[in-house]
């Protein structure tokens, strides 16, 4: 699975310090911190590996970053020092496993891969043993090192537990494995309709021929501005008057005018051109883009001029055929963003969606069980809780995050209103009423409870739970 | 460095080890024997007998010696394994004021843990004669399946006893420590160790870095070679009483020969196919005339009457091997420990379960003591060759009860320990100050079934609506396998306090009373060893001139010199006899001189007229 790698402006960083190429300042200029890659060649009509490349050079200049999937763990906050009898070599080591332990599963907290036999799992376990069990230091001073360390410990053993058992590390491998497929998934679609968004405004910024299906307002600013430099007859792959040659048109048109010395980004609106010092922009704007203008060419040639919507549709036929599909659900929508006057496009795209949201849903239902027969009671009742807000005609789903959150200690208003909406959908359910009457009695209302439980006596009078529920709260 | 020693406390026998100069060594007894009765006597004087020498006399005093006390440590009263004891108990058992056990010897009450610290003591000063100095820090073994209540009031006894406790740890693991020790071997074990009183079998990893790992565990505290006896005792028993109409278990003398005839039978049964239980004037009849028992008990009999003992060892290995996840196969050595291993049905279920020959050259009666050496000694030690670390498992799952008197599961057993769970309790009054938690060990579904460990009560809480304070309540499972429970408030963090209401042990006040008692006892006992020096001394000295009286008097009447000197002897002996027989032995020793001179002076006539 390649990850998605979207760039961001360094905000400090001074432009005006390096040498770029115009291609280089074209893909800055679009770069926004939203737009992922591919969503940039979509924007510049350059060839994604061109633009990857861009991105690349100007993150070796310091001007660009990649966003971070995960926020990444911020630099170890200054120790207080204690006095203990370990040496800093170890204190530092337990504290940044104990920092990381959370984050990382079994195999990474082992320090071991997902090909490691056995035997390499269980020398690596053994090895951390020993620098993580108190005894290893008995009889020492270790301060507030000894409650990491046994965390630590307990969940390194926790992690053998598991994948030094082959039956446990087979079920715990399909686990990860849809957690990532799942969590992957899920992380595109959260970001589908904000980089939709971001293509959408990026595009009105340049509006080009073909978007009319999209409302444009009349006041944009992209509207008012007038080509200043007649463009000369350019790409001989593309035809004049095609949409992609049109759109190429304004784009360069676009980048003159940046070029021209209005940067997008507030601090150095005033610098002038010379901001842009690539070694063509000190010569001029006319050389850069003079530069540009073949650079776009040679992208127009190497893309044939193909229309970056039917990309997307091929792109998604392409992971629906490989099975993901959030990759093609991803890329339709992408593609209508680009192409909005396509029904069939809109059709395709609420077709792939809904086999996701059932593909999904089932994963999140296998997800639950692995996290219940586990006792991972916190997790298992996010992932009941996403498949009750998927299926809302399903009884068990809800009935199942109620228990999970009783079970994890959990929120218990949530917890109730699980289960009623469970109760709702399967009055005749003794294990709803049951569950709800728990959940009253655990949250003190002993009242609610005993209603519950004596509409489930009457499902079932002779049911043992119930009758010493009733007891109890009799008694 | 302080040495540690270990201490296997044995429901029939304790054994003591040390670790000298890297290798561990198991310690004799001043009898010579590297094995100890874990039995306790008073005698009709009140002098308090431990060892050996309680077992010599369990005959004639067999109300006031106790044995195999460690089948009702951390028991509560009300247990049917209590009531089963007591039937067949020639000592009295009552209850005591926590609903725990005590034991009755010449009308003073003693708490188990009491017991025990004599057993340990004894051992502590075995250990101490070996070494020349004393001894504070030990190991103390105890049976992997034993549960919290019942390895707290292990962890007294060893404070009533003087001693510094740092580590309680189970046998088989203890056993696969000493069978590791040095091996330099990547290992996947089984220990099978069936004892006098309990059964236990753990499955474990062992690493050629010194990491010993339990993988699983379980077993069956109440089942050992006194169940065992037991069978054959029933058998004589009922064999009897068919013949004569006569229950013998009425009769506390007979009960307890019939105890030491079925023992030595069985033992015997392990070398040779048949034996005759022989027990001359066992009873009286009614008419008065003298009954004796005589009776043929054969191999193959004795392991008819055992046979489902010895199927319920082999039941609870197949349990285990399943909770380790792991087949037969996969277990590539077995580790014999306990007396009970010695009978041969025993072994050849065990092999034949396995698929595999038990392991030779481990000494089933000393190997669980070397591991409780190694452990201290690896503990406190920092050398390359006891750098290693035991990583052990709770044996019984940890809960709590939940409304309905149901059991909710926090530690689930075989977890490695230490470990520890949080979990959230909120109040679900209006102004609640207090919640109570009812904290259980076992593996029933309902509450009552387990063994409760205590009522834990969170006191002092703040006053707020119902639901708005939150409390983290931390239980913690430490290397000993001995629970804890800690609290705090959630929004405030402030660590909240924890009454425990309602177990079965000790006060620490109480402790402390019996640590004086305790070692009252320990200095009385070696004032004793002293004054029995004494008074042997004193006797020997009298025996001799006693001897040589006649001879000399012959010799020397005829001077008045002579009868001078011999007066003068008369003298002596008489006035050491009186301080001998009134115990005044620090006079003694003062007379120790003049006896002497008195004994030197009659053999040198004797000498010089021969
Ligand atoms: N040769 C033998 N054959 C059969 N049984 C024997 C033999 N020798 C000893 N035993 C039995 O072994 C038991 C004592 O074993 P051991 O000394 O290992 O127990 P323990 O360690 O005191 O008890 P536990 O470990 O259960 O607390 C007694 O029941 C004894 O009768
Ligand atoms: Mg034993």
């Amino acid at each position: 699975m390649s990850e998605e790698r979207i760039p961001r402006q360094v905000e400090e960083a001074d432009l005006g310090a390096h040498s770029m190429s115009p291609q280089e300042a074209f893909v800055h200029s679009c770069i926004d911190g939203v737009l992922n890659v591919e969503d940039i060649a979509d924007l510049t009509v350059l060839e994604p590996a061109l633009v990857a490349e861009s991105v690349e050079r100007m993150i070796s200049l310091g001007l660009v970053e990649w966003v971070e999937a995960k926020v990444s763990s911020a630099p170890p906050a200054a120790q207080l020092v204690e006095d203990v009898e370990i040496d800093e070599a170890l204190q530092d080591k337990i504290l940044q496993t104990f920092k990381r332990a959370d984050r990382l599963n079994h195999y990474e907290l082992l320090g071991v891969t997902t090909n490691s036999d056995r035997a390499e799992i269980r020398k690596a376990y053994f090895a951390l043993s020993k620098t993580f069990h108190p005894d290893s230091y008995y009889g020492k001073r270790l301060g507030s090192f000894k409650a990491q360390m046994e965390v630590v410990f307990r969940k390194m053993t926790d992690a053998y537990e598991v994948i030094g058992r082959q039956q446990k590390r087979d079920a715990y491998d399909r686990y990860l494995k849809r957690s990532i497929v799942v969590s992957a998934a899920e992380e595109k679609i959260s970001r589908v309709e904000e980089r939709a968004q971001a293509m959408s405004k990026a595009l009105t910024r340049a509006p080009v021929a073909e978007r009319q299906a999209e409302p444009v307002d009349p006041e944009a600013p992209s509207r008012d501005w007038q080509p200043s430099q007649a463009p000369s007859k350019q790409s001989r792959s593309v035809v004049s008057g095609s949409p992609d040659h049109e759109r190429m048109q304004r784009k360069r048109e676009l980048l003159e005018k940046r070029l021209r010395g209005r940067s997008r980004r507030p601090p150095r609106k005033s610098e002038p051109v010379r901001s842009m010092p690539a070694p063509t922009a000190k010569v001029g704007a006319k050389t850069a883009l003079r530069d540009l203008t073949r650079s776009l060419k040679r992208t127009a040639g190497v893309t044939g001029g193909v229309d970056r919507a039917e990309h997307h549709i091929e792109t998604a036929r392409l992971a629906e055929a490989s099975g993901d599909l959030a990759a093609a659900a991803t890329a339709l929508r992408m593609a209508i963003t680009l192409d909005s006057s396509r029904s069939d496009i809109q059709e395709q795209y609420r077709r792939v969606n809904s086999h996701l949201r059932v593909q999904l849903l089932d994963i999140h239902r296998e997800q639950a069980k692995y996290e219940e027969d586990n006792n991972l009671w916190a997790a298992a009742s996010i992932s009941w809780a996403k498949v009750a807000d998927a299926d809302p005609k399903d009884a068990i789903a809800p009935r199942r995050a109620a228990r999970a959150l009783l079970s994890a200690g959990g929120d218990l208003r949530k917890a109730r209103d699980f289960a009623q909406r469970s109760l709702d959908l399967a009055p005749d359910s003794l294990e709803a009423r049951l569950l709800l009457a728990r959940i009253y009695i655990q949250a003190g209302m002993d009242n609610s409870a005993a209603k519950e439980l004596d509409e489930a006596a009457k499902l079932d009078p002779g049911h043992e739970m119930v009758k010493n529920l009733r007891e109890q709260l009799a008694g | 460095m302080e040495r540690v020693i270990g201490i296997d406390l044995g429901t029939f026998n304790s054994c003591v080890a040390v670790v000298e100069s890297g290798t561990p060594v198991v310690i004799a007894n001043r009898g010579g024997y590297k094995v100890t009765p874990s039995m306790v006597a008073v005698t009709e004087g009140g002098k308090r007998l431990v060892g050996h020498i309680a077992k010599r006399q369990a005959v004639t005093n067999a109300e006031n010696t106790v044995f195999a006390c460690k089948r009702l440590i951390g028991r509560k009263w009300d247990t049917p394994q209590v009531k089963n004891t007591i039937q067949t108990t020639p000592f009295h058992i009552v209850e005591g004021p926590h609903g725990d056990c005590r034991i009755k010897m010449r009308d003073k009450v003693y708490s188990i843990p009491e017991i025990s610290a004599m057993v340990l003591q004894e051992m502590k000063m075995v250990a101490e004669d070996y070494l020349g100095e004393e001894v504070q820090k030990v190991v103390v073994t105890v049976p992997a399946y034993f549960n919290d209540n019942q390895r707290q009031a292990t962890k007294d006894a060893g404070a009533i006893a003087g001693l510094d406790v740092i580590r309680i740890i189970n046998e088989p693991t203890s056993a696969a420590l000493a069978y590791g020790f040095g091996k330099n071997i990547d290992r996947t074990v089984a220990v099978f160790d069936l004892g006098g009183g309990t059964f236990d079998i753990s499955i474990l990893e062992i690493a050629s870095t010194g990491v010993f790992k339990v993988i699983s565990t379980a077993g069956d505290t109440f089942l050992g070679g006194e169940d065992f006896d037991q069978r054959v005792i029933d058998w004589l028993v009922e064999g009897f009483q068919h013949e004569h109409s006569i229950d013998l278990r009425q009769d506390r003398m007979a009960l307890q020969r019939l105890k030491d005839a079925a023992e030595k039978a069985k033992c015997e049964l392990s070398a040779v196919t048949e034996t005759e239980v022989n027990l001359p004037f066992i009873i009286s009849s009614a008419r008065n005339e003298a009954l004796h028992l005589q009776r043929l008990l054969t191999r193959a009999t004795l392991e008819e009457l055992t046979a489902d003992l010895v199927d319920r060892t082999v039941q609870i290995c197949e349990l285990t091997l399943g909770e380790a996840g792991l087949n037969k196969d996969e277990i590539e050595d077995i580790i014999l420990v306990g007396g009970m291993t010695r009978m041969p049905k025993v072994q050849e279920r065990v092999s034949k379960f396995f698929q595999r020959d038990p392991c030779k050259g481990v000494h089933p009666d000393e190997v669980v003591g070397l591991g409780a050496s190694i452990q201290g000694a690896a503990l406190v030690d920092d050398s390359p060759e006891l750098d290693m670390v035991l990583l052990d498992v709770t044996p019984h799952t940890l809960g709590i009860m939940v409304v309905g008197g149901y059991f909710e599961e926090l530690i689930p057993q075989n977890t490695t320990v230490p470990t520890s769970r949080s979990k959230p309790f909120t109040t679900v009054r209006d102004n609640q100050t207090a919640v109570k938690i009812l904290v259980l060990q076992g593996e029933s579904r309902r509450a009552e079934e387990n063994e409760l460990l205590g009522e834990f009560i969170l006191t002092g809480l703040r006053r707020a609506a119902a639901g708005q304070v939150e409390v983290e309540v931390t239980f913690e499972i430490n290397a000993d396998g001995i629970v804890s429970v800690h609290a705090k408030d959630v929004e405030t963090g402030k660590e909240q306090s924890i009454t425990v209401t309602a177990t079965s042990g000790l006060t620490e006040d109480e402790i402390n009373e019996m640590m004086v008692d305790a070692s009252d006892f320990a200095v009385s006992r070696r004032e004793d060893e002293a004054s029995e020096k004494v008074r042997q001394e004193a006797e020997t000295l009298i025996a001799e001139i006693e001897r040589l009286f006649p001879e000399v008097e012959s010799i020397v009447a005829g001077s008045d010199f002579g009868r001078d000197a011999i007066d003068k002897a008369k003298g002596v002996v008489d006035n050491a006899r009186t301080l001998l027989e009134h115990g005044d032995i620090a006079a003694l020793q003062d007379e120790l001189e003049s006896l002497g001179r008195t004994q030197r002076m009659f053999k040198g006539v004797v000498g010089k007229s021969a």
